[in-house]
């Protein structure tokens, strides 16, 4: 009996089970060809994007150590997705600069980083991005984890920033046998042989089905990150935080879908990291008015109450916009001429939002 | 098949229970639930922020044409890497960007789809892509950020070896799955965000 799946996936056709028509096993067979195949793939594409203009972002040496860069929040497939390719297009002044990735589970605390990786270019794309990879060697539950990028740049001089890209590896067919984890739900995995022709079909496959499908619906996907910088070099003057113009580009337009509503554990999740906090303050995204209640990552699980936009009628789906919301309340909160970062008022320096 | 776009509410479990007709309703409801989520749920998505030099002392953007690297420069080439799926067949691209100088100069911004052999940023191109043509696709306007959109037309496999007028990117199916590098050059247009995404087929056949 393999858990095995077939890529690109089968579908199992809903009108071959209607009546008048034999029940194949092809149909049963493919439905669990096709969970193993969302339990293993789905979720593994990219989890992380952001990019810096040239000129824009360069990390200054800092006595041969590693300075922070940027952080985000990035939603993990499952327990079982422990591998995670981070892609970085970097160059350097001077050769023998690297760069660490980092992912921080909250419940337990622990981090895992990857290898220092060289960043090789001396021009802003003159080779080839660099790859790195983070594995979670230790039983970790959170489907949330805290991303971190560090940079140490060569003296003298210092490594310009041009994009990150990561995604989770897929878990590779077929599937472990018994039962996995994602966060604390559980996905049992199907033997697909096991439902093949002369085989008994047991009341067990359709409960799991079942309880599979209520599972995978819960997985995050990333639907925005955003970083400011951490440390930039003197002169040079990224983005730290939010500023006014920001609710114009800090958002998406992606599909959530129907039924979300009325289905427990479907939200979307909000992660914004406060500096300067001060109580009181409040926050618009996704349509939500968001309390600020601590420095540092504040997260919030959210319904969806937005209007769809017209982009659902080219994208065939529900779309919304999802993201910072465009409201006098965040025009005064944001970064901005009468709220500048040198007068240290709160800001937000990082805003990550995942879906369902 | 149709594919569901939407969560519908799934079978009770005691359907499935012994001694419990099973009915194929509740088999074509866990057919379609697996659907959506293979392909439909878990299509690709990629959502890129261009920074921009902003202002030391405020710390953000307040406008989209601040600092050196804020204003409109000409011939610039983006790499955008995009983890592809084994579903990825067209991409669609929304890109909001600011333009301006049509009169002088013949605004621009191209699209076009690479694989990423060794870590290149100039592997082979799958796909010669698109061109967004000033005053067609393109908007004037110094002030205000505008958006360019590919539409989401299920173009066959294109032959072009220059740029077609704007359709979706498409990826062939020996490269579904594989990292990309959508790359997008501009002339005289300055890009803020590029959206890409793995477009929805409505219908497959089982």
């Amino acid at each position: 009996m393999s858990n095995s799946y077939t890529t690109p996936p089968t579908l199992a056709d809903p009108s071959r089970t209607t009546a008048g028509l034999t029940l194949r096993t092809t149909e049963l067979s493919r439905l669990g060809d096709l969970q193993n195949y969302a339990f293993a793939v789905g979720g593994c594409g990219d989890v992380l994007n952001q990019y810096w203009d040239e000129e824009v972002f360069e990390i200054p040496q800092n006595s041969g150590a590693n300075l922070d860069a940027c952080r985000w929040y990035i939603a993990r497939p499952s327990n079982s997705h422990n591998e995670l390719k981070v892609r970085l297009s970097a160059h350097t002044i001077s050769a023998g600069s690297t760069f660490i990735v980092s992912v921080t589970f909250d419940t337990t605390g622990n981090k895992y980083s990857s290898p220092a990786t060289a960043i090789t270019d001396t021009a802003r794309f003159q080779s080839g991005f660099v790859e790195a990879t983070i594995t979670v060697s230790g039983a970790e539950t959170d489907t949330e984890v805290l991303f971190n990028l560090g940079v140490q740049a060569a003296n003298p001089g210092y490594v310009e920033l041009a994009f990150i890209e990561a995604r989770w590896s897929p878990l590779s067919s077929p599937l472990s046998a018994g039962s996995f984890s994602q966060g604390s739900d559980t996905f049992i995995p199907q033997g697909v042989s096991r439902l093949g022709a002369d085989l008994p079909l047991t009341a067990r496959f359709g409960v799991e089905t079942l309880a599979n499908l209520t599972t995978l619906r819960k997985r995050g996907r990333m639907l925005f990150a955003w970083s400011g910088s951490l440390n930039a070099r003197s002169g040079n003057n990224p983005a730290q935080g939010l500023g006014i113009f920001d609710p114009q580009v800090m958002f998406s337009n992606v599909a959530l879908y129907g039924g979300m509503n009325q289905i427990d554990g479907l939200e979307v999740k909000v992660f914004i990291n406060v500096v300067n906090y001060s109580a009181g303050s409040v926050i618009d995204i996704f349509g939500h008015r968001l309390s600020i209640t601590s420095a540092g990552w504040n997260e919030y699980s959210l319904k969806l109450r937005l209007e769809e936009i017209t982009l659902s009628d080219d994208f065939n789906l529900s779309m919304y916009r999802v993201g910072l919301d465009d409201s006098p309340n965040n025009a005064s909160l944001l970064l901005s001429i009468n709220n500048k970062i040198n007068t240290s008022p709160l800001y937000i320096s990082g805003l990550s939002i995942i879906g369902v | 098949m149709l594919i569901p776009t939407g969560f519908s509410k799934l079978p009770s479990k005691e359907g499935c229970f012994n001694n419990q007709i099973l009915f194929g309703g509740t088999v074509a409801q866990m057919a379609s639930a697996a659907a959506q989520l293979s392909n439909c749920k878990f299509l690709g998505e990629a959502h890129y922020h261009i920074g921009q030099e902003v202002l030391a002392t405020i710390g953000g953007m307040i406008s989209f044409a601040t600092g050196t690297s804020g204003s409109v420069k000409t011939n610039r080439t983006y790499n955008f890497l995009y983890q592809s799926t084994p579903l990825s067949s067209h991409l669609a691209l929304l890109i909001q960007y600011r333009a301006a100088n049509f009169e002088a100069t013949n605004v621009n911004i191209k699209a076009k789809l690479r694989a990423t052999g060794s870590n290149s940023y100039t592997g082979t191109i799958l796909d010669h892509g698109i061109q967004f043509e000033e005053g067609l696709d393109l908007t004037h306007d110094r002030d205000e950020v505008s958006l360019a959109f590919t539409g989401s037309e299920l173009v066959s496999a294109p032959t072009n070896t220059q740029p077609d007028p704007v359709r979706p990117l498409f990826v062939p199916t020996s490269n579904r799955g594989d990292l990309l590098n959508v790359v997008i050059e501009t002339t005289q247009a300055l890009p803020i965000t590029v959206h890409i995404y793995d477009l929805l087929i409505p219908e497959v056949t089982p």
